[in-house]
């Protein structure tokens, strides 16, 4: 079969798995079809150690999230969010829970499969999707972190969801500025030295056994990858406009306007169709490190506030750490519905989740996972209202549906028993 | 309060491993008991039939003495052959599984590990003969590890006799080896990318850097008195330093401009940056690699910086660029017939600022010479410098720098005569001094032109005709040679340079000469020779590349950034199947480079490769002696020994400011320095020192000496010395202090370790406890189980329920689930409770209760306080070497390392152990043992 273009075709018709014969037929319609209907954007942002529950839960008689007090922030976009409830992902015993629920929250990674590193690792979901959808903008996907901690003492499991595979992480990005670069600035092509170091990789390869030559494939793709991408935004900026954003300076920034910049660079490179897949870690998971909130006037460690929870005045304070994240999340779903595009806003065409791996801070458990879905990913979710999972609902089967809305024709994620019952309009 | 304090205990205790009881976990784990090597045959006499449960004690007796003729017997035989167990030797059984290990398995151990409970699911009752325990290694460890230190059977139960446990410990260190005799060696590297901290000494090395790549606090200690000597075998008494990673102000120092490094690469667990299965290529990585490509050759300055420029870069058919002078070396007769000295040369500087500018210098300390320009209190002008009757001394005379900064050239000298010193512009005399004395004529060194050292007071513009007399020349003899005379006082010259005004005749067409260039710098920097195919690929390019520019030096520079980029270079440890005649020769440099240099082999190194000689134990000794001697080796230092102690811990330690404001000083309550800034440093230093000085590596725990700042020596002291905003604080003086006191010295008991193992209202215990587990015994604790309670250890309840920490965590660990490992690591922790959050000495808890320090190690060494559990780690100094040789494998080979580890971990002790554990020797040792050495499989 010659090479087409199967994830527009699917993406086209609704994400439903089709077969390949009538992939051919219809290609030509889908690719129309996609005029008509805007791209879809996924991003999903992790908040590490749980939400305080009964400030975040309302219960099952309840329907309206806002009345908590650490959802009220997305008040002005609450049409256009789901809160889910129920679900759960395996906690794999005598390992590391913090380690495994940043590191394995966005895979699912089978809890029983045997371990090819620390945790059970495997390519992530936002990987899954760009590898289906990266060919329609100049960047891959862009992995985020506001991870301000100048100590790196911590492991690599807990400051990264997105993983290419097991110990193949995919380098997040912390400073706004080489965020900025990458997204607005056209790099010189390589291609001298490319070609040169690609043909010298192509002779190295032959003397390497099989364990180095996979190493080697990172080399490969990444090289190509880097290649590919500077094409890419050269051609892109031939016909688009670059943003009117300066480029931040070094100016310190307190951690509230740091995340908002962040979030704000998230935003253009949707708007821009620089890119459609991306992940934002608010803060990485654990650390056990006091920080300084400026905006809440307090210098606390945030994971330690959830081991004790159980006392009042700290959970008070957990809490505003709760709610301070759901406000930086809202302000970015605020700027997405704020650009039009088409019919709709760009948060009609996207698809942005909020979840945490850990159900609890304190207990460390991994059911009743905090989850919010924003967007209703061009009209498909069933949005402004809580879907309520029946307990013990597999987070993978979340997973799965929006790899399936993302087009990716995936009929199986991880430990899921089938796309989230309930989340389609 | 006590959230902080709980989050703490928390975040260090949660290692990954099993929860439960103490029967878990396998990483990284110190090797307890005694080693034999049992290839003796030898039988122990079958007991009576399995005593009945209604008698145990007077079957308990008999046993006994069975066992004590067994042991008798097997340390016999154990003294009798003192070699070590050779891997394909299967030894004999020691005695028969039912009738001897099995007994004592059955009577102490199968209640809780049987069929009726199976706790932390060790199933004893499921192993029936050797054999059976023989195929799980896994169990075997970790009987040994329980048993060896005393955790198992619980302190509750009853305890096997000491022969008893002694001798199920040689027994089982027996049937692990047998277990592990047929296993698949160990892979010991597989192919990675270089960390920052690599490549950044990597390129450094390959050109050879005046200056470092990029700026990076991967490296803590800026040294600013070149007191990092390891040739000398001596750290000197005061070591000038700065703290990258804490203080401000470090930032200053000589870097390539423009150059990005990438993100900093972060520890494995327990273990360290170098980790093969952490360091992955990705796309944003890889931008920054060939960003870095093409940076490093491109930087502003980083031709005058490159040492290798002429053997390289400089295009062969011109004279070499002006970024490089000469040097003279003085005829010997300078040393017994001088009577005097001339300095005399043409300048024509391109910059006339007051900083000094060396013209020509030998550096000797007091007995230096030099002639310079440059501005000193308010006086720019010409300067002159020598020792003369034991003492440095110098003159300068006035001259308007825009006289000399014309653009043209213009003749300088200086002269001394035994009687005054004399300085000339252009023939005139511009200042003379009266200075009646001897001059110093020994220093046989040569006279650098142009600046001096490592480029330090480089001289901006050209410099020509540089002479040098031994005697001090005459105004006429001056002037004469300021108008062009090449002839004057010839006999009293002992030596000149002069730039080369001939254009160089090529004796090879300039592409053969580029071509041998580029295949050494292809072996440097691929680490062994590149092939025929290779070689032409780089060739090739810079043929192409030179067609179109006619540019060489920018042809070499496209070729550098391409050799860069490559994954030869990048990627290190490419062992599989070479092709080059030395493989395993060349990949055995480049480990030995990485592990003691963090970076790539030298040319003496790949000379020994290339011959294929790297491998006889002589000569390899030979080279890790002269490794060690390098200052290259700063770089293990600096890598090695943050990492081992967890320092970075200290960066975000953070005493609550108003409670603990002495923590904090200098400035106001927004700028403030932290006194951590401080502490990082002194046990590095101290880990320098028995490095550099060879010391036994139980100096790490108790040492009757350590470094300290003022500021340090005061705090300990109780004295929080105070310093304005201005201090400096880049250059700070460590000096060494003799310690009478053994509550100080080795690395534990410092400050820095103290402050970051504490929280911000309290010191933790069980953090501390934590940290010597994982980091003196190489045992980081498992996981604790998901629902700790809130421990309420806040001052305020404290005083409330009149408890100490130390009552209230007894409470805590009385819940069984908790008990196993609280046991285990409670007394490392408790240990250290006379130290305050912040580091200082304390009898009394703030409370006014008193603090208790008394504890017992591994069950079997009890101690009162901290001298005690000093004492106590020293009696276990073999666990603690063996735990140390594992951290150093684990970085040497750059993995995590595994049960087969073991056995060489062992061996590496045993041998090291023959000198005392001196830490030289036992570097040296890991890396002659085979495990470092041998041939990885395919």
């Amino acid at each position: 079969m010659k090479h087409i273009d199967r994830r527009k075709f699917l993406l086209g018709a609704g994400g439903s798995v089709m077969a390949l014969p009538w992939l051919e037929m219809y290609a030509e319609e889908a690719a129309t079809r996609k005029l008509k209907e805007p791209a879809l954007r996924f991003a999903s942002f992790y908040s590490p150690m749980g939400f305080v529950r009964d400030h975040f839960f309302p219960g099952k008689d309840n329907q309206d999230f806002l009345a908590m007090p650490t959802l009220r922030p997305l008040k002005n976009v609450a049409e256009k969010v789901t809160l889910i409830t129920g679900l759960y992902r395996v906690n794999v015993r005598g390992i590391d829970v913090h380690n495994q629920c940043s590191s394995c929250y966005l895979s699912s990674a089978n809890p029983y499969g045997e371990l090819k590193s620390p945790y059970p690792m495997d390519r992530t979901l936002d990987h899954l999707i760009a590898d289906k959808v990266s060919q329609r903008t100049p960047i891959r996907s862009l992995e985020l972190n506001c991870n301000t901690f100048k100590d790196l003492k911590e492991s690599i499991y807990l400051d990264n969801i997105s993983w290419y595979g097991p110990e193949h992480v995919a380098t997040s990005m912390k400073d706004p500025r080489k965020v900025y670069q990458r997204l607005f600035k056209t790099g010189k092509s390589n291609k001298d030295i490319t070609d040169l170091i690609l043909e010298d990789a192509a002779n190295f390869e032959r003397t390497l056994n099989r364990h180095d030559k996979d190493k080697l494939d990172e080399y490969f793709t990444s090289v190509r990858e880097v290649e590919k991408q500077i094409e890419k935004l050269s051609q892109h900026y031939a016909t688009h406009e670059r943003t009117d954003m300066k480029e931040p300076d070094e100016e310190p920034m307190t951690r509230g306007e740091y995340i908002r910049m962040m979030g704000k660079l998230l935003v253009l490179a949707f708007q821009g169709d620089l890119t459609h897949v991306a992940t934002f870690m608010l803060a990485p998971e654990r650390w056990g490190t006091p920080q300084r909130f400026h905006e809440l006037n307090f210098t606390k460690s945030h994971h330690g506030l959830t081991h004790s929870q159980g006392r009042e005045d700290v959970k008070k304070d957990l809490a505003k750490v709760d709610r301070f994240y759901v406000e930086l999340f809202a302000e970015v779903l605020e700027q997405l519905d704020a650009v039009k595009e088409g019919e709709g806003t760009l948060l009609d065409h996207s698809m942005i989740t909020l979840g945490s791996g850990l159900g609890d801070g304190k207990d460390h458990t991994m059911d009743e996972l905090p989850i919010i879905v924003a967007g209703s990913a061009n009209g498909r979710i069933k949005t402004g209202r809580i879907l309520n999972c029946p307990e013990k609902t597999p987070l993978a089967n979340l997973w799965l549906s929006q790899a399936q809305l993302m087009g990716t024709g995936m009929e199986q994620f991880a430990d899921s028993t089938g796309p989230l019952k309930g989340l389609l309009a | 309060m006590s959230v902080f304090a709980l989050q703490r205990i928390l975040s260090t205790t949660m290692a990954p491993g099993l929860a439960g009881d103490s029967f878990c976990g396998l990483q990284n784990r110190a090797i307890p008991g005694p080693i034999g090597s049992m290839n003796g045959i030898y039988h122990i006499p079958p007991l009576s039939p399995p005593p009945g449960p209604p008698d145990r004690h007077r079957n308990h007796r008999e046993k006994t003495n069975n066992f004590l003729i067994a042991i008798k017997f097997i340390l016999g035989a154990t003294l009798a052959c003192a070699s070590p167990a050779k891997a394909q030797d299967s030894p004999a059984r020691a005695s028969d599984f039912g009738q001897g290990i099995g007994l004592i398995l059955q009577e102490y151990c199968h209640n809780c590990h049987g069929d009726k409970k199976t706790k932390g699911k060790v199933k004893l009752t499921d192993y029936r003969s050797w054999a059976e325990l023989e195929k799980n290694p896994e169990l075997i460890e970790k009987m040994i590890e329980a048993l060896g230190k005393n955790e198992m059977p619980p302190a509750e139960e009853q305890q096997p006799s000491s022969e008893q446990r002694k001798l199920m410990l040689l027994e089982l260190e027996n049937a692990f080896k047998n277990s592990m005799a047929h296993s698949q060696p160990a892979v010991p590297l597989l192919l990675r990318r270089m960390n920052r901290f690599e490549y950044g000494n990597a390129v450094r090395d390959l050109f050879d850097l005046k200056s470092w790549v990029y700026s990076i606090n991967d490296r803590i200690i800026r040294d600013h008195n070149n007191y990092f000597r390891p040739e000398t075998g001596r750290m000197p008494k005061v070591a000038r330093v700065g703290n990258r990673i804490m203080g401000l102000q470090q930032l200053l120092e000589n870097r390539l401009l423009g150059v990005m490094a990438f993100p900093k690469d972060p520890p494995a667990e327990n273990g360290f940056n170098n980790r093969g299965d952490h360091l992955s290529l990705t796309p944003v990585l890889m931008e920054a690699f060939l960003e870095l490509s093409k940076s490093v050759v491109n930087a502003e300055n980083f031709d005058k910086n490159c040492r290798v420029w002429n053997d390289l870069f400089q295009d062969p058919s011109k004279k070499p660029s002006l970024t490089g002078f000469g040097s003279i070396t003085a005829d010997k007769s300078v040393a017994t017939h001088s009577t005097g000295l001339t300095l005399s040369a043409w300048i024509r500087p391109s910059k006339t600022t007051e900083k000094w500018q060396t013209i020509v210098r030998r550096e000797d300390s007091w007995r230096r010479q030099l002639l310079a320009i440059g501005g000193t209190g308010g006086t720019w002008g010409i300067w002159m410098g020598a020792g003369i009757e034991g003492r440095y001394v110098e003159f300068g005379a006035p001259v308007k720098p825009g006289v000399l900064g014309d653009g043209k050239w213009h003749h300088v000298a200086g002269t001394f005569d035994g009687r005054q010193m004399t300085l000339y512009v252009d023939g005139k005399q511009v200042g003379r001094k009266a200075i009646v004395g001897k001059l110093y004529t020994r220093s046989t060194g040569p006279m650098q032109i142009g600046s001096y050292r490592e480029g330090d007071e480089p001289f901006h513009g050209d410099i020509n005709d540089v002479r040098l007399f031994r005697s001090g020349l005459s105004a006429s003899q001056i002037e004469n040679i300021a108008t062009g005379s090449q002839d004057i006082a010839k006999e009293e010259m002992v030596g000149s340079w002069k730039r080369d005004d001939e254009e160089p005749q090529l004796k090879q067409p300039i592409e053969k000469i580029a071509h041998e260039r580029i295949r050494k710098l292809l072996l440097r920097a691929f680490r062994s020779p590149a092939d025929a195919k290779t070689l032409k690929l780089y060739t090739g390019y810079f043929d192409r590349r030179f067609k179109e520019s006619g540019d060489f030096t920018k042809s070499m520079k496209d070729v550098v950034s391409g050799a860069l980029a490559s994954p030869r270079f990048i990627l290190v440890h490419n062992e599989g199947s070479g092709t080059s005649p030395h493989h395993a020769s060349f990949n055995l440099a480049t480990r030995l480079s990485f592990f003691l240099w963090s970076s790539i082999p030298d040319d003496e190194l790949l000379a020994l490769a290339a011959e294929g000689k790297l491998q006889d134990p002589d000569i390899l000794e030979g080279q890790v002696d002269r490794m060690l001697n390098d200052r290259r080796v700063k770089n293990f230092c600096d890598s090695f020994a943050p990492q081992w102690l967890k320092i970075n811990n200290l960066v975000s330690a953070s005493p609550d400011f108003k409670t603990h404001r002495e923590y904090y000083f200098g400035g106001d309550d927004k700028i403030s320095y932290k006194r951590g800034m401080h502490m990082m440093l002194e046990p590095l230093l101290n880990f320098e020192t028995v490095f550099i000085e060879n010391r036994p590596i139980m100096e790490l725990i108790d040492s009757d000496f350590t470094y300290r700042s003022h500021l340090l020596e005061e705090w300990y002291q109780g004295r929080a010395a105070t310093y304005s905003i201005n201090v400096n604080l880049r250059d700070i003086a460590f000096t060494r202090t003799p310690l009478k006191d053994r509550r100080y010295g080795g690395v534990i008991t410092t400050g820095a370790v103290m402050v970051m193992t504490s929280g911000p209202f309290r010191s933790l215990p069980i953090t501390r406890g934590s940290w010597v587990s994982s980091v003196i015994f190489n045992d980081p604790p498992e996981p604790p189980p998901d629902d700790i309670p809130d421990l309420k250890a806040d001052d305020i309840t404290l005083q409330k329920e009149g408890l100490t920490v130390r009552q209230k965590l007894n409470q805590h660990s009385a819940d069984a689930r908790c008990a196993g490992c609280h046991q285990k690591i409670d007394p490392l922790g408790f240990a250290l409770e006379n130290y305050d959050l912040l580091g200082r000495w304390r009898d009394k808890y703030r409370t006014g209760l008193k603090v208790n320090a008394s504890g017992i190690l591994f069950g079997k060494h009890e101690f009162e306080d901290v001298v005690g559990f000093k004492d106590a780690v020293l009696a276990e100094k073999d666990l603690f070497a063996k735990a140390f040789i594992k951290h150093l494998l684990s970085y040497g080979l750059g993995r995590e390392l595994t049960l087969a580890d073991r056995i060489a971990a062992d061996e590496i002790a045993k041998e090291s152990k023959k000198d005392n554990y001196k830490l030289r020797d036992l570097i040296k040792q890991t890396v002659l043992h085979p495990i470092f050495n041998q041939k990885r499989k395919q």
